[in-house]
């Protein structure tokens, strides 16, 4: 079967699409012809030009990741899809489509699947539900259109634990490494934590699931061989096992791989030790998850993280000449303008406020329980229509801040920013 | 189906012109929507939208039903008119009414929490003062209201007080001096096409056609540049077909900094301008195009006053200095670099590269060491640590170069043939071996090559493998025939298998290459010797001690042999 996978973020420049690169290597395993389109602010592409693409590779699965931030794109791009292949079936997967509510199927006429499991199965059956020839029950892991106003969630799919089970978008050689600088590369899937705006321990729930080291050595000894050095380790918690950790950096030095890494992790999962290790093996810089300088707030994010834990990471972490960033957001439950203010001094007392340092206001994303029910949280969702596919993301006020506040706290973030206040990570 | 060469990213109607009836322009409309790229620009030149109103509206609802159509689609719509004086109440009723037509895309934006696809970002000309004083009375209007105009104004001593009063922050300034409206405005875009280039990572070493498409409503015709031939517009895929380009893109993309000073000046965007020469200087390196590099670096030296412009600047005409092997003049800019970014690793390694020319290989790996430590970018960071080691070597200091090596990827072929290098200096001649012949499977350059075959043969050598150490000095000399070191030890190889006819021959070519040589002279006079003509070996080692009167074993030797000699004499 040919299938196409599309990620669409055309508003930053195009980064590698590691998880459509998991989905084409399952599918060409299976002897499936599949294309990665890849679609960044500077990538050129005309509807015609899209046409043609359909016209001449004729999928008969299109599958796309959904942002939020997308969403209004993906419209465009599925009416386009099942205009020129009106028998392409479309599928919808990513963070968005993950818990979006079902009833966002009754305003996306064109889609046929919504993804709810881990795409790698979920992709899967419906490639065989398809071939089989007939959809007249749920495809497992999706809710399914069986009918234009009539749909229904298939069963549940369960992920496999070592996620060697799937074969690498690298080794299998499905991802188009051409000009690239970095490699992202997932080692492990997963977050354990409880943070009540995150959508991961929801999605993965609440365990972690790896790759042996000796499968992430090869790969970065795979890129290597082509150049690339630089790895983002796109993992929640990197460091959450530190004895898989140590292995890890320990086999980057034994093989001698030329390592740029930039890894994200909590404060209290790294210390002295680990963080020399760290330095010596490659990594250049250390994101920590700070979210508010208010403990407070803290509890009521469901984040158990002491301030005092963050600070000694971020010294230690300096020490050994490593870089670091501080993700932190505003506009939280409970949090009062002077606490946003305070998290903004703090974060400035610690690391220069540029990059992925520069704060954002909260995003309520569908699987989060902030966005379940933002009233038992004080969050207060502003009027207006919005499309049952999209959530609330930004357009709340709290308890502790109005809107007008919320926005006052973002413009003292970008005055404070050194870069004009350009995350590279959502 | 033939596609046009990229995605329309600018498409420009001129309203106007002879009476065509606007259908024609609805019709061109719907061929060159679908070829427009995911984000595009659309421009409407008109010399009166009052008067043309009708026709201005109705392509203007054509777009936006077209938009709908295309929903892949963000457009910026940009009108272009003149602002006469006193209308500009008839103006902002136009615009009152123009931006209705982009509500359903704001809610649809609105909706999805996203920019909208629809933005409304006029050009208003003013070519008069009266025209300019009514173009800033718009403006806040227009502010007010999302639309976000840029002004295009006539050159004038006024032009510092009108800009303070545009906020050039949140409003862009063009000037009228660049031709025709149209011509006006494909400049300047240009010129935002290039901001772009210059500091995109993928795209500043290229330059490709512009990808715009400017139809006339008036002739119905296209062309994509205005320096373009003007051809039918009857359907786009014989339109593209025809495409040639009558203007080399590379000569109008070196001339656009020049010819746009003032524009630049005016926007305080004169860095972005330092930015651009910058980058056309570092294209022109790539090229190997000295002259225009030069032109260029030292045109953004001017223009930019940013230090890190600056920074680059001096740096990169520091490296082409080097490259052009006039070091002195190298380290003059590189140190002047330096004092912009005091401890630069990047510069600390080119001042390095500086001593390495002159060999001094202290004050090289010194350089080397502290650009190390500063850091580098990792593009240079593997030729930095190899340099270094090469230092290393030189300083007889094998172990240090080993290390060095051992940071570094796994391996071109010079990293292999310096790791080579830095165990056959330990002494470590198995693995040495090893390491040369890896650096030759990895397909050396081929300046290179004799180097490698070389050192494989002056490991054997010291394996005491004088045979295979002989094929290989083979192949360096047809490698390079010329090389000096290859026949001397060709000569020692062979005569140390007994072959002393051959060895002598090549050492007569050693001394063809080096006749200065005494070592190779004594040579000859040990082959000579152990051929049994003890005339000629004392007469061969006489000249090797003229030469080098310390030659030890061959002062022993010519003693040896002159006693002997003398013995025969008195026998």
């Amino acid at each position: 079967m040919n299938v196409l996978l599309m990620e669409v973020n055309p508003y930053v420049p195009p980064s590698l699409p590691i998880s459509l690169g998991y989905l084409a290597a399952v599918l060409g395993r299976e002897g499936h012809r599949v294309r990665i389109l890849n679609i960044g602010e500077s990538t050129q592409l005309s509807p015609r030009g899209m046409r043609n693409l359909l016209s001449e590779f004729r999928p008969q699965l299109v599958g796309m990741a959904a942002y939020q931030r997308n969403m209004i794109l993906l419209k465009g791009f599925c009416k386009l899809v099942k205009e020129t292949e009106p028998h392409a079936r479309i599928i919808l997967g990513g963070p968005q489509a993950t818990f979006m509510p079902s009833a966002g199927l009754g305003e996306l006429l064109d889609v046929d699947f919504i993804c709810r499991g881990e795409g790698e199965l979920v992709i899967r059956e419906v490639v065989q539900a398809l071939e089989s020839g007939s959809l007249d029950a749920p495809v497992p892991g999706t809710t399914t259109r069986l009918s234009r106003d009539y749909w229904e969630d298939g069963e549940e799919v369960e992920p496999p634990e070592d996620l060697d089970g799937y074969p690498s978008p690298f080794l299998d050689q499905v991802l188009d490494l051409e000009g690239l600088e970095e490699a992202i590369l997932l080692t492990s899937r997963g977050c354990p934590y409880g943070c009540l705006f995150c959508y991961t321990p929801r999605a993965s729930r609440r365990r972690i699931r790896y790759h042996s080291i000796e499968r992430v050595l090869e790969e970065m000894s795979w890129l290597n061989a082509r150049g690339l050095s630089r790895f983002w380790l796109a993992d929640p918690s990197f460091s959450f096992h530190r004895g898989r950790t140590q292995e890890l950096l320990e086999g980057i030095l034994a093989r001698g791989i030329r390592a740029s890494l930039w890894l994200e992790t909590r404060a209290d999962l790294v210390d002295e030790e680990l963080l020399k290790l760290m330095a010596k093996a490659g990594v250049r810089l250390v994101a920590y998850g700070l979210e508010s300088a208010s403990e407070r707030v803290l509890a009521r994010l469901g984040k158990s993280i002491s301030l005092e834990a963050l600070r000694r990471a971020v010294g230690m972490s300096l020490a050994h000449g490593l870089e670091v960033e501080l993700f932190s957001q505003y506009g939280l439950p409970g949090e009062t303008q002077e606490d946003a203010l305070q998290t903004l001094e703090f974060v400035r007392s610690l690391v220069p406020i540029r990059g992925n340092t520069n704060a954002q206001q909260m995003r309520l994303y569908f699987g989060t329980p902030f966005c379940e029910n933002p009233a038992h949280y004080g969050i207060r969702p502003l009027d207006g229509t919005r499309p049952a596919y999209i959530s609330v993301g930004a357009r709340y006020q709290t308890d502790w801040m109005d809107a007008e506040q919320i926005h006052r706290v973002r413009d003292l973030w970008q005055a404070a920013s050194l870069d004009g206040g350009k995350r590279m990570v959502s | 189906m033939n596609s046009p060469p990229r995605p329309v990213r600018r498409l420009y109607l001129s309203l106007g012109g002879l009476p065509r009836t606007g259908q024609w322009l609805l019709g061109a409309m719907e061929m060159a929507f679908p070829l427009l790229n995911h984000k595009a620009d659309l421009y409407l030149l008109t010399e009166d939208p009052l008067s043309e109103f009708q026709e201005f509206h109705r392509v203007l609802e054509g777009a936006a039903r077209l938009l709908r159509e295309h929903s892949i689609l963000r457009l910026q719509i940009r009108p272009v008119h003149p602002v006469r004086a006193h209308k500009g109440r008839e103006l902002r009723d136009l615009y009152l009414l123009i931006s209705s037509l982009g509500r359903p895309f704001h809610q649809e934006a609105m909706a999805h929490q996203v920019a909208s696809r629809w933005m409304l970002l006029p050009v208003l000309r003013a070519r008069s003062e009266a025209e300019v004083e009514a173009a800033l009375e718009l403006v806040p209007f227009l502010r007010e209201r999302m639309i976000l105009p840029s002004l295009s104004l006539p050159p004038s001593p006024r032009l510092g007080e009108w800009a303070g009063r545009l906020d050039p922050g949140r409003s862009r300034l063009l000037l009228e001096d660049q031709g025709g409206a149209l011509e006006n405005v494909f400049l300047h875009d240009l010129l935002d096409e290039m901001v772009s280039w210059s500091v995109s990572p993928e795209g500043g070493f290229c330059v490709e056609p512009c990808s715009s498409l400017i139809l006339d409503r008036g002739r119905a015709l296209a062309r994509v540049c205005p320096w373009d031939e003007w051809r039918e517009w009857q359907d786009s895929d014989s339109f593209f077909l025809k495409f040639q380009g009558s203007k080399s893109c590379l000569d109008c993309w070196e001339e656009l900094p020049h010819r746009m000073e003032d524009v630049l000046r005016w926007n305080n965007r004169q860095e972005e301008g330092g930015r651009i020469h910058h980058q056309l200087g570092v294209f022109a390196m790539s090229r190997g195009d000295e002259n225009r590099a030069e032109l260029h670096l030292r045109a953004g030296l001017e223009m930019g006053r940013a230090a890190q412009l600056r920074f680059e600047s001096l740096m990169y005409l520091g490296i082409m200095r080097l490259q052009q092997g006039r070091p002195e003049e190298a380290q003059e800019l590189l140190e002047e670099a330096l004092g912009l970014r005091p401890g630069s690793g990047s510069i600390l390694y080119h001042l390095g590269r500086c001593q390495l020319a002159w060999k001094d290989y202290i004050e090289a790996s010194e350089l080397f060491q502290r650009a190390l430590a500063a850091g580098v970018e990792q593009g240079i960071r593997e030729e930095l640590l190899l340099q270094l080691a090469v230092c290393h070597i030189n300083l007889e200091e094998f172990q240090e170069a080993w290390e060095v090596l051992g940071r570094t990827g796994e391996g071109t072929a010079p990293l292999c043939f310096y790791r080579g290098m830095a165990l056959l200096g330990q002494g470590k001649l198995q693995e040495a071996l090893g390491w040369f012949h890896q650096a030759l499977e990895k397909g050396p350059e081929k300046e290179d090559l004799a180097s490698v075959f070389f050192y494989l043969a002056h490991c054997l050598k010291e394996m005491g493998d004088f045979g295979r150490a002989t094929k290989w000095l083979q192949k360096a000399l047809e490698a390079d025939p010329r090389s000096y070191e290859a026949w001397n030890l060709l000569g020692f190889c062979r005569f140390k298998l007994g072959l002393y006819h051959e060895a002598i021959e090549a050492f007569l070519k050693a001394l063809e290459i080096n006749p200065a040589s005494a070592i190779d002279l004594a040579n000859i006079g040990s082959n000579l010797r152990e051929l049994g003509d003890r005339e000629g070996a004392i007469t061969w080692y006489r000249r090797a001690l003229l030469l080098e009167p310390t030659l030890g074993f061959a002062a022993e030797n010519l003693k040896k042999l002159e006693q002997e000699s003398e013995r025969q004499k008195k026998n």
